[in-house]
């Protein structure tokens, strides 16, 4: 006895591909026909041994090699968002150090006559710079404490550089 | 704290993958990179190949969720893996400049027994290619007709029929190793 039921749709039934209704439907009639439910189980045994298929060899080295590339190009990603943050912070840092500099030494924050500032600025403005990479490279990397010691005598050192050049800054 | 028992969608591990969460990508290859590989290794025949391939699929996958996610237009996330894994495959074997597309080898011309039964990759050997995939790409991979459909270039109705027909010649290689044919429904 052949059954009326397309094949084709019974396969698309085992894969969940046919209305809610129909699926109702092709259910009942698989309960009281032999040929569907050969063909169901025939399909149920194909599909199981597709799925019984194991890892395949090379999986676990594909994915450290694929997880490291996600470490490197996280990497990256902060690299490229640190510089910018970084060059930000640092204009930031020069530019007080700089206004700090010019006011502890009662200069208005002005640009000063091009008479003094061609004579003391540059000096004043490079270690005001070098004041401001320490001052940013201990904000960014909070490093341990000796190296924090150090950095803080160099940093002391610069700023007494930098008073001392305002104390003999000819008025 | 994530409560849901759901599975957390493809789309949303992407987005955290994007942000650097090698978790979330972990997840995403646990979840579809066995099936990509079996995959792959049925087109091309090539287990390092086949590595290779699939490597690429997952590293466009990473550039595309850094370069904003994937464009919902352009399907799911496993639809556009299984995709990509089968056209870089389809470049590869060209680029070796093979004279086939993603065709089939007959194991029977090897010399094999018939009587004897054939393990999986040898029967699925035997089903023409288009149908071969569809059936891997929905029963392995799990993906749904119209995803296999996008992957294939298909429509859903020759999907729909080439599983059909990939069920069948699987059952009767493995099932009726003999090589009795299916002899029509009858009961």
């Amino acid at each position: 006895v052949w059954c009326e039921i397309d094949p084709v749709e019974l396969s698309a039934f085992i894969d969940g591909e046919v209305s809610p209704e129909r699926a109702a439907e092709l259910g009942a009639h698989a309960a009281s026909c032999a040929s569907c439910r050969h063909e169901l189980e025939r399909a149920r045994l194909t599909d199981d041994a597709v799925r019984r298929a194991g890892p395949p060899m090379g999986l676990d080295a594909l994915r450290s090699s694929l997880l490291r590339k996600v470490d490197r190009a996280r990497t990256r990603s902060r690299l490229r968002l640190a510089v910018p943050v970084g060059v930000a912070a640092a204009a930031l840092l020069i530019g007080l150090e700089i206004w700090s500099a010019k006011m502890e030494a009662g200069r208005p924050v002005e640009l000063p006559p091009p008479s003094t500032s061609l004579a003391e600025s540059p000096m004043v403005d490079a270690l005001a710079l070098d004041a401001a990479s320490i001052r940013l490279a201990i904000l960014a990397e909070n490093p341990e404490p000796a190296v924090r010691t150090s950095l803080d005598k160099r940093l002391d050192a610069i700023v007494d550089r930098i008073e001392r050049l305002q104390k003999n800054r000819p008025n | 704290v994530h409560l849901s028992l759901d599975p957390e969608p493809d789309r949303e591990l992407l987005r955290k993958v994007a942000r650097g969460d090698r978790a979330s990508f972990g997840v995403v290859f646990d979840r579809h990179a066995a099936a990509a590989l079996r995959y792959a290794r049925s087109l091309v025949r090539d287990a390092f190949a086949a590595e290779d391939l699939v490597h690429a699929a997952f590293v466009r996958l990473l550039e595309a969720a850094r370069a904003g996610g994937i464009d919902p237009g352009r399907g799911t996330l496993r639809g556009l893996l299984f995709r990509t894994v089968r056209n870089l495959a389809i470049d590869w074997i060209r680029a070796r400049g093979r004279d086939v597309q993603l065709e089939d080898r007959d194991p029977r011309g090897a010399g094999n027994d018939a009587h004897v039964r054939l393990d999986l990759e040898a029967a699925l050997a035997l089903i023409p290619e288009t149908h071969r995939s569809a059936l891997l790409l929905r029963v392995d991979a799990g993906l749904a007709y119209a995803e296999v459909a996008a992957a294939l270039g298909a429509t859903i109705a020759q999907v729909k029929n080439w599983i059909f027909r990939a069920r069948r010649a699987l059952a009767e290689t493995m099932l009726e190793p003999d090589g009795a044919k299916e002899v029509g429904r009858v009961v």
